[in-house]
């Protein structure tokens, strides 16, 4: 008997829940008549879909809730025919078992967004705090928009009106610099063909530093000191003392280099050649046919061979690679100079015009005269 | 080791520097049965043969040869101790003692 009252206060709180909910509902409908923020046909973002989805699941559970309540059994289902992923699916059937599988799937894709949720986590954190916290616009803030990759392309990529600017720079520089279109073969230099040419053997180069038909070289005061001008560290080190007591310093060296120089210093004032890996080479003789010895042909080891190696080589076939090239080396050695004349400018052209043209006229009038 | 063996002296490439005011030469010392000459007997000598005052002196860059008995070095004589503050190096002053070394803190 005490259960009554209490009964009809729950009844009664019920229907003024229910009359309250309802005004709101029908505040609801108008604003969504008169909105247009559900205008779905660009698609739903993936937010909104989250609260549609749990609104629906909640009307699902209530719907349920009532079902059992009369007391239908809770198989009653007609599933839709096509699968999740197509857009025109149609809608199931009221059965309490579609409100069990709308919920169940309901309940899945929940899941599904939150994990799509916390990948997008970041960017949707920042414009919500833009949407909080700032009423200035948002294009005026340069963080806050995403890194741009475009940003990084270089100013020499862009085309149009800013091709003209890199054409200015490049004439400033007054240096000519073609377009990188196509790629270009190299061409050997002239530097880089006499550094492959092979060297002048020793004992033809130390005859025009010692041929005894020339005469003696010494200093005017006689007292520098002359080294054996052999070798070439020898000589080497005579440059080197030559430049400090012109220049009035002494040069900066590294240590290594400081210890060989004077090693080789005192191998000189010995009477020997300097050269510090003199040893390593050969055996025996050496003091005497040291220049002989370097000149002659080596074999592949490094061991001192019988003179007749360069002949050997020449008339063995060269390397696949330089068979395959098509020019040799006597077409291009046979220009018809051998040491390369300097460029005959417009200068020394005009002058030997003109003195032709005054050698010419100094011959006519000592003609006349 | 004779520490008061004979030493002889010989200037090579004389120049008379006017742009800073100074003359410089080579100097080949000759001391035979003596280790090397310090650089302060050196100025002494120096400054006797040139007639002037044993500050104005300036040898750097000695270096003997193998087996001893001659070194070669720079020297340098300045006109006056203006010029010399105004052309020397740093280092040079402070190894003459004309300028004080400042000590710097270490970083």
């Amino acid at each position: 008997m005490a259960d009554i009252p209490q009964v009809c206060s729950t009844l009664d709180e019920m229907t003024a829940s229910m009359a309250s909910v309802r005004e709101l509902i029908q505040s609801l409908r108008d604003k969504q008549a008169s909105s247009d923020a559900t205008n779905m046909t660009d698609g739903i973002s993936l937010l909104s879909w989250k609260h549609h989805l749990m609104l629906s699941y909640i009307q699902s559970l209530v719907l349920l809730c009532a079902r059992r309540a009369i007391g239908d059994p809770m198989e009653d289902r007609t599933p839709p025919s096509n699968p999740f992923s197509t857009t025109d699916r149609d809608p199931r059937g009221s059965g309490i078992g579609d409100l069990v599988d709308s919920m169940i799937e309901g309940r899945v894709v929940l899941e599904k967004i939150r994990v799509m949720e916390s990948r997008m986590r970041y960017q949707i954190e920042k414009l919500v705090r833009i949407a909080d916290e700032s009423p200035k616009a948002v294009t005026e803030d340069p963080l806050a928009f995403r890194p741009n990759p475009q940003n990084l392309v270089n100013n020499e990529q862009l085309d149009g009106g800013l091709g003209e600017d890199t054409d200015e720079k490049a004439q400033e520089d007054g240096v000519y610099r073609p377009p990188k279109l196509a790629p270009m073969p190299y061409v050997e230099t002239t530097s880089d063909k006499r550094s492959k040419r092979q060297p002048v053997p020793k004992t033809l180069s130390s005859l025009i530093h010692q041929d005894p038909s020339r005469p003696h070289v010494e200093s005017t005061s006689g007292l520098s000191f002359t080294p054996a001008l052999a070798s070439d560290r020898a000589r080497e080190i005579q440059q080197m003392t030559e430049f400090e007591e012109d220049n009035f310093t002494r040069l900066v060296m590294k240590r290594k280099d400081a210890r060989r120089r004077k090693r080789d210093e005192e191998d000189l004032a010995l009477g020997g050649s300097g050269m510090s890996k003199g040893r390593r080479r050969g055996r025996g003789l050496e003091d005497e046919f040291e220049d002989i010895l370097r000149s002659v042909g080596r074999t592949k080891t490094g061991s001192i061979g019988d003179g007749y190696e360069e002949l050997r080589q020449k008339g063995k076939k060269s390397d696949a690679l330089s068979r395959s090239r098509t020019r040799t080396r006597d077409d291009d050695e046979s220009d018809g100079r051998e040491a390369p004349q300097a460029k005959r400018t417009r200068f020394e052209r005009e002058r030997r015009t003109l003195n032709k043209k005054i050698a010419s006229v100094r011959a006519k009038s000592k003609q006349r005269s | 080791m004779d520490p008061s063996a004979p030493i002889t002296l010989r200037a090579r490439k004389f120049i008379t520097n006017r742009l800073l005011s100074r003359r410089q030469f080579i100097l080949d010392v000759l001391h035979p049965s003596r280790p090397n000459v310090s650089k302060e007997e050196l100025a002494e000598k120096l400054a006797t043969m040139y007639k002037t005052e044993k500050a104005r002196v300036v040898l750097f860059g000695f270096r003997t040869q193998f087996g001893g008995g001659k070194s070669t070095g720079f020297a340098l004589i300045y006109d006056d101790e203006a010029s010399q503050k105004k052309f020397e190096p740093k280092h040079r002053l402070i190894r003459s003692g004309i300028q004080p070394k400042v000590e710097r803190p270490s970083r």
